[in-house]
Formats: C-alpha cells, structure tokens, sequence
C-alpha cells in the first residue's frame, strides 16, 4: 500500500523520544504506585509495634508490669491493650487468689493474647465474665500469652503460669504455631520464590488493601492459599515427611507440660484453633479433593492426649459458623472478636468439665442433668 | 481463551514475535495459519466438537472456489446453504428440536465467521474477488484469531491486501500505538465496564428492596442508563485490544465505533455504533433491497417509502441477529422502527418547514441536546430487550409504576442529553488547548503518562478481583 507507514498514521518520533517516553512511563507508573501507597496509608492506618513490648532473652518477648498501648491492623479497630502489675493483658490484678476465687492462666502465643481483638472480646475476658455468672464466685484470666513467643520457651511460661496457684491452664494453638515449633526458623515452609515476592511487597500498605478485598471472595482466597506451596502443606493429605522434627518437638514440649503440671496437680486444656482455610475446607461447598483440614489438628490431639492434657479441636465449631470470613482478619489471618467468640464457648465447656469448675456447670445442666 | 486476556495477550505476543521473525509471505501465512488454528483449538479438546464448524467452513471454501471457477450459478445454492448452515449451527429456536445436533459443539465467533463467508460468496458472484483464493488465505481470513470471537467483520478485499503485503510496518512506534491500544481497551474491559455492570446489578437488586418512590425511580434511571455505558465500553474495550494486537501482526482491523452517543439522531446512531455490523449489512443487506425494490416499484413517488422499508428489514435483521429469543425479535423491531420514525420524521419535516429551517434546527443548541438525549434514551429503553427478558421487565415496571416510569424516561432524556452536550463541549475545548499548534490531548507525553496509568490501576484490578476479565457480551452473539 504506497504510503502505509508509521509515520504517516502516528507521526515522526523525534530520537530523543525514544529514551524520554520509556523513562515518563516508569517515572509515572512509580509516582502512580506511590502516590496511591501514600492515600492507602492514609486510609488504612496501622500502629504494628506494641511500645509496651520488650525482649528477654530468657523468657522471650514480655511486656512491661502497668503498661498502656495501642494497636492496630489496617483492617481491624484500634485496640488498647492494657497490662497487670505482671505484665498480663489482664483486667483483674495478678496478685493471690482470694479464698474463693477461681484462676485460669493462659499460655500460648497471639491467639491466645488475643492479638488485634478488643480486650472486652478475648476469649479469655469472655470466658471470665461468663464463668463468673456460672460459678457465683469471682474468677479472673490471667494472660500471660504473648505475640511471638518461640514455642520452646512455653515451660518458662508454663512455671510462671503455675506460680499464680491457677485451677487450669488454658493454651490456644494453631497451625501456625505447629510450623513455628521447631526454634530459629520454621523447617517446613521453605518460602517459595511468589512467597519472598509477597513478603517484600507486604511492606507495601496498598498491597494490604488489594489482599483484603480479593479475600472477600472466599473460594478465591482458599484457591490462592492452597497454591502456596510449603505454606499450605498441614492443608495436604498425607501429611510430608518434613512435618516430623515438628511433631517430635510437640511431643517433647506436651512431656514437659504433662511433668509441670502433673506436679501442681493443675488441668492442662490444649485447644487448637484453626485457620480460615482449615474452616473453609470443613464446611462440605468449600471442599477440595486432597485436602484434609482436620489432618494436623488429629495428630496434634493425639500427641497432646498422650500426654495426658485435654484437647478440644475447634474446627468444626468455626465451620458450623454461616459466616467464616467473619470470625479472620482476612489479610492478617488471627481471629477476630467473633473467633473469639466461637473460641470462649468451648474454653468455657472445657473447663466446665474439670474438677475445680465442676459446681458451676451445675446450672448448665437441663432437667436430666446432662 | 478468554478475550480479551492476559493469556490471550501472551499468546498473541508469542505468535507475534514469530510472524514478525521473518517478512516472508510463506513464513507469515504459515504462522497465522498456526495461530488461528490453535487459538480455535484452545475452546474444546473434543475433536467432534469442531465437525459442524468444519462443515460450516466447507461449504464457504467450496463455494467460493466453485464460483471464482466461473459456475456462477452456484452462488445462490451456496448463499441459501451458507445461510441455513448458520441457522441450523446457530440453534434458532424456531427449528425443530428434531433436526438440531445435540449442543456441545463449537460455535464461538460463528456469527462473524458468517459474515466473513457471506461477504465471500456475494463478492465472488458480483466479481469483486477477481483471483482464486487458496485454502490457507481462505481460513486465515475467516479464521483470524485477533476478530474472530467478536469481529470487527473485515472485508475480503481488506485482508487480501494486507496479505499481498501491504501491511504496516512493525517498528517501535506502530508497537507504542499499538500498546496504548490494548491498554485502553484492557482498562476500558477489565475496570470501566467492570465497575459499571456491578453498579447496575446493584440498582437492580435495589430495586426490588426500596421502599420509597423516590428511590426506585433513581434505581430505574440507574439501571436504564448505565447499560449502554456499560456494553459501549464492554465491546469498544474488546475492539481496542483487538485492533492494537492485529496491529502486531500488521494488521488493520476497521474500527467499531465513533463516539456512538454524541450522534443526533438513531440513523447516526447506527452509523457509529458497531460499524462494522452496520456497514455489512448496509452493503448486503440495505443496497441489494432497495435496488431490488425500485426496480419491482419504479416509481419515484414511493422511493423514500421503499427507502424506509428497507432500513426497517436492515435493522429488524441488526436485532434479530443478536439472538433467537422473542426478546431479540423485538429488539429487532424497535432498532428497526427507530430508524423508521427517524427516517419519516426527518421527510415529514423537511417536507413541511423546509430543508433550511429543518437544517437550522438541527444546529439548535436546545435541539441538539434534546436529540442527543433522545437518541441515547431510545437506544437504552431498545436494550432492555437485549439483557433482559419479558418477565424481568414487567417486574422492574411495575415496581416503579407507569408515573415513575415518565419520570424515569424524561430524566434519561433530559439528563443524558445535558451530559452529553457537556462531554462534547469539553471535548471541543481540550482539543483546543495546544502547544505548538497540536492540541496537548494529543501529545505523545500526556498519552504516554496516561496509558501508564492506566496500566498501574489494571494490575491492581486485576490483583484485587483475581478474577477472569468479564465476559464480552458481543462473544455470545
């Protein structure tokens, strides 16, 4: 065709333009990305550091006796985050029991803090007040959980739990912290290279912002997660080989629980709160072939019940909720204050069943005192 | 494969890369043919799935081929089966169930695969295409990945020069033009159209749960107005990455559209709306009926009455292509009463007042907004028919009552036509704003630093829905 050329139908391009167009279109998509990391910041804000928070080298990380912070996750409400005179993210003091009181201590990490939940939803506040009405006596929660405790140092906790003369010990776990037990770095998620790319754009805040919105579809979110490699691992039925070091750690940390608390004569109830991708693998829309959500949560009862500790598996609660995403932090991934909700129920049913709380199941009982 | 997609934009850009490898006549036709054929296999594993579209393919060759061979004869033989091949592939509802296939088989783009093999077998008869076209021209033009789920409908002749090697040359800057092309449709497609179709499903559900008047009246004027946005951007997005990616290959697609709702009237409304379709048929469709028709009537007195006959077979047809429903049939007759009644009116006027007065009316800035505004109005309300079925919109007008529905319409009126009007104006003075006599809009920087952004918000669409790009609404036709 005489004259078809570029051009004729765009226009000459001066040679400096060759070098100038590239480099605008980069300049422009970084102040774009920029620009919006700066308005998803403003819209979205984060505290991450709790400033009561500090780190001993015995005990792990601790936080300061009559501290005050506040936290939060771009995703949750701003949470204040009160301590003891211990130390404990407890309304009630850490001092004696009163001669009727009843004390629960509880150990474990975020979860069982109630990491980015409102202290009036924690499980263990909501189990105080509950247990309190059951019971007619005053009973406190003392937390002594903290948010990122290597699990190897837990008897440390566990000996300072049993130091405040408690009835029970109460401990949450998760799948997280089964992959953690191991010390130094977790052995079985070697981080693929999508993950290293995820970790380093995570400090992004708009990377944040796109996560929670794409999680809001649930089937996409579990689709996405069971793609991660080593990360969704405990989802894949049969469990790999690599989980043994893992295993052989719980066992050796439930045989120093068993040892502690067999000597103070102090019940031990392990609950193991699940994922939101063990939830939406329970509930039978979300189903998919290979995966066992109850897989790990099995094997941890029956190390745990070996021991002799009283295990509760909370899957199949969360699972029965109409409304999974509700009881996440769809981006963060720890329960929120409804988690907690479903987590206080079963803590308050467990205890039910143990000698020192025995009285006050009594007026939870109907008419054929089941 | 989805089109468009990031997959189809990968493949495209592989397939690209080897055709522009060499500038070989055989090693282009070669990869072409390659590419057309695995993208169509890329819609079903199942070999039978593939028979009827064969077929369908068989008979335009044999015809083309036997009609070129000088057995003109044979044209209207073929035109008849190439039609009857297309209704019965189709699965018109009115043929009986006793005679379809069993459904499965492959028809995506069949409908553009017929235009392309009508076009054919007519030109051949009328002796437009004066050489012989072998198989592998014949099924890269009819086959041509970049238009074939959704057109634009090329002409032969259009192709065949390309092929002969007229094309544009591939060098950076036809690949920066053709890039900002792709972008803005993928952006148009993946955001734009997107965004648009959930806010009118959310007015539709809205509608069915408000309680005031008030309301239902807003979630109506929602629903009425924001489809066509939504299918203009939806199928003007489609058309952009597909002209951008032939663009690749050197190709020139025609264009679809030219600003479809700034026209004055549904006449040009359809001039700049699905240009292609539009253009066809007017070729094959409008020019043989009227010529047809004053040669059966040669009286000149009925020539604008055989002229509006004719535009009202061309646009029924426009509808009822779209589907075999009673839905579309009707959508069939409003496209075709509406050029009608425009047609009778521009005579009726010009008849009373005169071509001057009728002229200076036109050019009236009131009129021109009330035109504008009517055009798209009568283009909305016609489409109802088209994503909606019979129950669906007795249930939608009677939740907002027939006082509502006046309210409703004249708003649409008044409103698109001001917002249109408006869009114009500004349009006419941002391409007034120059540097060096050339207006800034269409300075390489500024659509540079656009286009990058667009580019910007589409990765972080495409990351927050992790979805597949919506549906072209055009593919299903």
């Amino acid at each position: 065709m005489q004259g078809l050329t570029t051009a004729r139908l765009f226009g000459r391009l001066p040679n400096n333009d060759y070098v100038l167009l590239p480099l605008l279109s980069l300049l422009t998509i970084c102040v774009t990305l920029l620009g919006l990391e700066f308005a998803a910041r403003w819209c979205w804000p984060e505290i991450a550091v709790d400033s009561c928070e500090f780190h001993d080298d015995s005990k792990g990380f601790q936080f300061r006796p009559n501290c005050q912070s506040y936290v939060k996750n771009f995703e949750g409400p701003l949470v204040s985050n009160q301590y003891n005179e211990c130390g404990f993210r407890t309304a009630e003091p850490c001092s004696s029991k009163l001669p009727n009181q009843l004390r629960v201590a509880v150990i474990g990490t975020s979860v069982s803090r109630g990491y980015l939940v409102p202290y009036t939803e924690t499980f263990a506040a909501l189990a105080t007040t509950r247990l309190t009405e059951l019971c007619r006596r005053p009973v406190d929660f003392q937390n002594l959980a903290t948010e990122s405790v290597d699990l190897p140092k837990l008897p440390r906790q566990l000996e300072e739990a049993l130091s405040l003369n408690p009835d029970a010990i109460v401990m949450a776990i998760t799948a997280y912290d089964v992959q953690q037990v191991v010390s130094g770095r977790n052995a079985v998620a070697r981080l693929t290279t999508r993950q290293w790319l995820a970790r380093k754009l995570n400090v992004m805040r708009l990377f944040d912002v796109l996560k929670y919105y794409r999680n809001e579809n649930l089937a996409v979110f579990l689709d996405n997660f069971l793609q991660l490699g080593a990360t969704a691992d405990y989802l894949r039925a049969p469990l790999a080989h690599v989980w043994a070091p893992q295993f052989r750690a719980l066992d050796d940390l439930f045989e120093r629980a068993e040892q502690l608390t067999r000597h103070d004569n102090v019940p031990f109830v392990l609950m193991f709160v699940p994922l939101l991708p063990q939830v939406l693998l329970a509930k039978p829309e979300f189903a998919r072939p290979g995966a066992d959500p109850y897989q790990l949560s099995q094997l941890v009862g029956t190390i745990a019940r070996s021991h002799g500790l009283t295990y509760i598996d909370d899957t199949a609660n969360f699972a029965a909720a109409d409304d999974p995403g509700s009881l996440f932090y769809r981006v963060d991934g720890h329960p929120s204050g409804a988690g907690h909700a479903v987590i206080a129920g079963d803590v308050v049913a467990s205890l039910l069943l143990q000698p020192a709380f025995a009285a006050c199941a009594v007026g939870t009982r109907g008419p054929g005192g089941a | 494969m989805n089109v468009p997609s990031w997959a189809f934009l990968g493949f495209s850009l592989a397939a690209a890369i080897l055709f522009n490898l060499s500038a070989a006549a055989w090693w282009r036709r070669s990869i072409l043919l390659a590419t057309n054929l695995a993208f169509l296999l890329s819609f079903s594993d199942q070999p039978k799935a593939y028979l009827p579209f064969a077929a369908f393919l068989c008979i335009g060759y044999s015809g083309t081929s036997l009609i070129l061979a000088g057995l003109q004869r044979a044209a209207y033989l073929f035109i008849i089966s190439t039609l009857v091949c297309f209704i019965w592939i189709k699965r018109y509802s009115f043929l009986p169930d006793a005679v379809l296939l069993p459904p499965g088989y492959l028809t995506i783009g069949v409908s553009y695969v017929f235009f392309r093999i009508m076009s054919l077998l007519i030109d051949a008869h009328a002796g437009t295409v004066a050489h012989r076209i072998d198989l592998v021209s014949y099924l890269n033009y009819t086959l041509n990945f970049s238009s074939l789920v959704s057109g634009p409908i090329q002409r032969f002749a259009e192709y065949h020069r390309m092929e002969v090697g007229q094309r544009l040359p591939v060098d950076a800057v036809s690949i920066s033009a053709a890039a900002e092309r792709i972008v803005i449709g993928l952006f148009k497609v993946f955001v734009l159209s997107s965004a648009l179709i959930s806010l009118q499903r959310h007015s539709i559900d809205a509608l069915g749960v408000d309680s005031t008047s008030v309301a239902r009246i807003g979630d109506g004027i929602a629903i009425a107005a924001l489809y066509p946005l939504y299918l203009f951007l939806n199928f003007s997005g489609y058309t952009d990455f597909v002209i951008g990616v032939a663009r690749l290959f050197g190709m020139i697609l025609p264009e679809n559209f030219d600003r479809p709702f700034s026209s004055g009237n549904f006449i040009e409304f359809w001039s700049r709306w699905h240009i292609s379709l539009s253009a066809w048929l007017k070729t094959y469709v409008y020019m043989p009926l009227i010529i047809a028709l004053m040669r059966r009537f040669p009286y000149p007195r009925l020539e604008p009455l055989l002229g509006v006959l004719s535009y009202f077979v061309t646009f029924f047809l426009v509808g009822v292509w779209h589907g075999q429903t009673s839905e579309f049939v009707f959508f069939g007759v409003l496209q075709g009463g509406g050029v009608v009644i425009n047609k009778l009116y521009q005579i009726a006027c010009e008849a009373a007042v005169g071509p001057k007065t009728y002229r200076r009316w036109r050019a009236n800035q009131l009129y021109r907004v009330l035109a504008c505004g009517l055009t798209f109005t009568y283009f909305a309300f016609s489409l109802l028919w088209f994503w909606s079925s019979w129950a669906e919109i007795a249930r939608m007008a009677s939740r907002i009552g027939w006082p509502g529905l006046m309210l409703l319409w004249s708003s649409v009126i008044v409103g698109a036509g001001i917002a249109i009007r408006a869009g114009q104006e500004t349009r006419r003075w941002a391409y007034s704003v120059g540097i060096a006599g050339a207006p800034v809009l269409s300075s390489r920087y500024l659509r540079t630093v656009t286009a990058s952004v667009m580019v910007v918000v589409l990765v972080i669409v495409s990351v927050a829905l992790n979805a597949p790009a919506p549906e072209i609404v055009y593919k299903a036709f």
